[in-house]
């Protein structure tokens, strides 16, 4: 089947390139581009690598098993829940009925969010330490919720794939989630999470974030309260983020634009009160959560 | 002789009220029909009641999300209600343009002589208008106490409309139900076995460096556990008038509903 689509799309090209002698330069320019269409198709077409839903949650339980590893999960039920109610109220303001989202907090200083494929989403202690009210938490879990719905990692780990995983010459359907496959595109997800996606997907990312929190009703200037805060952590604990994320002048400009172009009847709600009694580890803790 | 003639007419009193009642629900379906607006669209109902014994400026309590799709003159009405503190299962009425339908997994019966058309609850959906109004009404009974707060919110009308109001082999819940409401709750959870993931020591990239990580697929099932019941979610939401519920009057306006 792959081979028939390349012989159609290399005899369009010999077509195109015989039409192109013949036509006026604006004509010539339309047909260029086409060509170099069909010549991106041509080029992308021996490894096909799709992902399922059920596959992209199997990878992203394996990343998350490995983030959980990493850090550890803090396991306290009142907290996680809290976090977990935050998360869902982000989420289903444009939620994909395909997945389950799960939201837990991570064991760790460190100030970070993380979210592996399928809807496996974390915000470590650390962060939670940063934020003074609910709106904050919003906006953070939006951000990693917007990861989540436009598949950054799985997008990451499709372009990998092809040259890392050595599939460059494979024409079949690659399952990336069979036998010997499987444990290696958890790595690829994984690194990709630990040494940062693409500035472009983070900063779609942050005004996603953005305007989840507001669509929620929260006051959408959470996110930027949380960016505020991010140097009062110390530089140890926020050197992963800083290293992954672009600079926060610009995440700030971005989230800035996202809040301009918001409808005017953008949420309001910063439910501080119930951030410090539910938000906080030492709260939850003291109440034998 | 006298009790005999009194036990015989009781059944037929009865019969006669069913039948009224049953007029009367016909009309209110035949009205309804006709008042389907031209556009195809979509929209959301969340529906608030007040607490049993409350104060009439008490909180009121989730009661159960309605989805209606319309393309004139046909609809599709999905009701999940709140019944002992648990959401029961869909209730789903198709109109094909000309009768109003139960739907199951196993077809479609004609809803006047179904079983929910008894229930207040149901009642009161079909007596809602189904053309445009506000996003906030009171629903008042005929002795003029408030039966429910309704939030309304349009949708995208983006739904395929063999699928919305197929009668035979019809699909009991659609995925915008869903979205609203189940593809949050422990019911609708999906488990993987707890032996998935469990792998050997990962060496990772990091931004940091290298690192060595054993992964813990079991702290990955706990987070898994943590489900939140959907009451609960509702609750959270309305507590600080997060939406849906960020229409909701702080204090409770009671008007006749048309």
């Amino acid at each position: 089947m792959k081979a028939i689509v390349r012989r159609q799309l290399a005899a369009m090209t010999v077509i195109l390139l015989g039409v192109i002698a013949s036509v006026s330069p604006a004509e010539a320019q339309l047909l260029d581009r086409i060509k170099k269409a069909a010549g991106i198709a041509q080029r992308a077409a021996p490894a096909i690598i799709t992902v399922s839903t059920e596959q992209e949650v199997e990878i992203g339980r394996g990343i998350a098993a490995t983030i959980a590893g990493y850090y550890g999960i803090v396991q306290d039920p009142e907290l996680t829940r809290y976090v977990n109610l935050v998360g869902l109220t982000v989420a289903s303001v444009d939620p994909r009925p395909d997945i389950i989202y799960r939201f837990a907090v991570l064991d760790t200083d460190d100030v970070n969010a993380l979210a592996a494929p399928g809807g496996y989403v974390f915000v470590t202690r650390g962060a939670l330490a940063l934020m003074n009210d609910e709106a904050m938490l919003a906006g953070v879990l939006g951000h990693e919720v917007g990861h989540v719905n436009r598949r950054h990692v799985v997008k990451e780990i499709q372009a990998r794939a092809r040259t890392e995983l050595g599939l460059e010459e494979i024409t079949e359907q690659i399952n990336l989630t069979g036998g010997e496959y499987l444990e290696q595109t958890i790595q690829l997800g994984t690194t990709a999470l630990f040494m940062g996606l693409s500035r472009e997907d983070e900063l779609e990312a942050d005004a996603y974030g953005v305007e989840v929190a507001a669509d929620a009703g929260y006051d959408p200037n959470g996110l930027t309260r949380f960016l505020n805060a991010l140097p009062n952590a110390e530089k140890e604990h926020r050197s992963l983020l800083a290293k992954t994320h672009p600079d926060i002048d610009d995440r700030l400009d971005e989230v800035e634009n996202a809040i301009d172009d918001l409808k005017t009847d953008a949420g309001t709600v910063t439910a501080n009160e119930r951030f410090k009694n539910r938000g906080t580890l030492e709260t939850s803790s003291a109440e034998g959560g | 002789m006298r009790n005999v003639t009194l036990l015989s007419i009781v059944p037929s009193l009865v019969l006669v009220a069913s039948l009224s009642a049953q007029d009367d629900i016909a009309s209110v379906l035949d009205a309804r029909r006709q008042a389907i607006p031209k556009e195809k669209r979509v929209f959301e109902e969340t529906w608030l009641t007040p607490a049993d014994g409350a104060a009439p400026t008490a909180e009121p309590i989730f009661a159960g999300r309605v989805v209606v799709f319309q393309d004139r003159p046909k609809e599709r009405i999905e009701i999940r209600r709140v019944t002992a503190g648990e959401l029961e299962d869909p209730i789903v009425i198709v109109s094909d343009g000309r009768g109003y339908y139960l739907v199951t997994r196993v077809g479609a019966t004609d809803l006047i002589s179904s079983e929910p058309i008894g229930d207040p609850f149901v009642q009161r959906v079909l007596r809602s208008p189904p053309g445009t109004i506000e996003p906030h009404r009171a629903v008042t009974d005929r002795d003029g106490t408030t039966a429910a707060i309704v939030l309304r919110h349009p949708r995208e009308a983006d739904f395929d409309e063999d699928e919305a109001f197929e009668l035979k082999s019809p699909q009991v819940e659609s995925s915008l139900l869903k979205k609203g409401l189940s593809s949050f709750s422990a019911a609708q959870d999906r488990h993987v076995a707890a032996s998935a993931g469990a792998r050997g020591v990962d060496e990772i990239e990091t931004a940091n460096g290298k690192v060595s990580v054993t992964p813990d697929p079991a702290a990955v099932q706990w987070m898994e556990e943590q489900s939140v019941p959907p009451l609960e979610f509702e609750e959270f939401r309305i507590e600080v008038r997060l939406a849906p519920y960020n229409d909701l009057p702080e204090q409770q306006t009671e008007s006749p509903e048309a």
